[in-house]
C-alpha cells in the first residue's frame, strides 16, 4: 500500500492503522509528484490519495495514474467533499472516495471494496 | 482511529508541531498575499495550508481549531476561484492574520491545557465575521449556478457508477 498524504501526521496515523491491519506500507508519498514516483517505483496493490497537495493535486496524479496503469486500484482520501471534485474522481476512476476525518469502519469497508476483497 | 493510546499521544505531539509550523507559514502567506493580492500561487497555497491544518485538525477533535481554519478555507476557495476578490475585500486579511493569531493561541494553550479544544465566545465572535464576509463574497459572487449547471451535466455520466459503488459493485 502507498499512503499520499501532504500532512505528516495524516501519513503516519494512516500507516499505523493500515500496519496494525495487517496491510504492508510500502512508501508514503507527500505531495503529487512524490506519490507517481513512488507509484512507478512500488507498483502498490492500492493507493490511498489526498488531492489538496503541494506540486500537484490528487485529480492530476488520478488521471496521470490511471491513463498509464488503467488497473490500478486507487482510493480518494481527502475532505474534500463537493460533488464535483467526487464525480470528477469517479470518472477518471477511483475506485472510492473516503472523506475525512476518517472512520476505522468505512476506511476499511472501502480499501476492501477497492481491493476486492 | 483505532489506535493505541501512546501512539495517539506520540501523533498528538506531531499535530502540536505541524500547526506550529503551519501557522508561521501562514503568516509568512498572509505578508506575501497582503503584498501581491493577485498572486494566485499564493492564494492557492494559503487555501492548500489551511485545507491540510483542517484536515489534520478534524482527527484530534480540536474544534475551535478545526472551524476556523474550515470558514477560513471557505473563503480562500472563493479567492482560489477569482484572484481580484482580495483586491476588493482588503480586509480579509485581517481576518486571515486573526485566525492565524487564534491557531497560535490554541498551540500554546493546549500545552498546559489538553481540554482546551472548544470554540470560545471570542473564538465564535470570530467565525460569524468570517460567515459575514463570506456571506458578502456570495452575493456579489454568484458562482454558484454556474457551478450547478456543470453539476447536472456530469450527473448524469456518473450515476451509474455512483450506484455501483452503493450496491458493493
Amino acid at each position: 500500500m502507498l499512503i499520499v498524504d501532504d500532512s505528516p501526521v495524516m501519513r503516519n496515523m494512516m500507516a499505523k492503522f493500515f500496519s496494525d491491519n495487517s496491510f504492508e506500507v510500502v512508501g508514503m508519498a507527500a505531495d503529487g509528484v512524490e506519490a507517481i514516483e513512488m507509484f512507478e517505483q512500488h507498483n502498490p496493490d492500492i493507493m490511498t490519495l489526498d488531492i489538496i497537495m503541494p506540486k500537484m493535486r490528487g485529480t492530476e496524479v488520478l488521471e496521470k495514474i490511471m491513463a498509464r496503469y488503467p488497473d490500478a486500484a486507487v482510493v480518494m482520501a481527502s475532505s474534500v467533499s463537493d460533488a464535483r471534485t467526487v464525480m470528477k474522481c469517479l470518472k477518471i476512476g477511483t475506485k472510492q472516495y473516503i472523506l475525512k476525518p476518517y472512520d476505522e469502519n468505512k476506511v476499511m469497508a472501502a480499501i476492501k471494496k477497492a481491493l476486492d476483497l | 482511529m483505532d489506535i493505541s493510546d501512546e501512539s495517539l499521544a506520540e501523533l498528538f505531539e506531531q499535530y502540536k508541531e505541524e500547526v506550529r509550523e503551519t501557522v508561521e507559514l501562514l503568516d509568512m502567506k498572509i505578508v506575501a498575499v497582503e503584498q501581491d493580492s493577485t498572486n494566485s500561487e499564493i492564494i492557492f497555497s494559503l487555501f492548500r495550508h489551511l485545507h491540510s491544518l483542517k484536515g489534520s485538525t478534524k482527527m484530534f477533535n480540536v474544534e475551535n481549531i478545526g472551524h476556523i481554519a474550515h470558514k477560513l478555507e471557505d473563503l480562500m476557495n472563493l479567492m482560489d476561484q477569482d484572484n481580484s476578490i482580495l483586491g476588493r475585500f482588503p480586509k480579509i486579511v485581517d481576518l486571515l492574520f486573526q485566525g492565524n493569531d487564534i491557531f497560535r493561541e490554541v498551540i500554546i494553550r493546549l500545552e498546559e491545557d489538553i481540554t482546551y479544544v472548544n470554540l470560545t465566545p471570542a473564538h465564535a465572535q470570530f467565525i460569524e465575521q468570517i460567515n459575514h464576509q463570506l456571506n458578502l463574497l456570495d452575493k456579489k459572487e454568484n458562482i454558484v449556478v454556474e457551478q450547478a449547471r456543470v453539476l447536472l451535466d456530469e450527473l448524469e455520466t456518473v450515476l451509474p457508477v455512483l450506484e455501483d459503488m452503493e450496491t458493493g459493485g
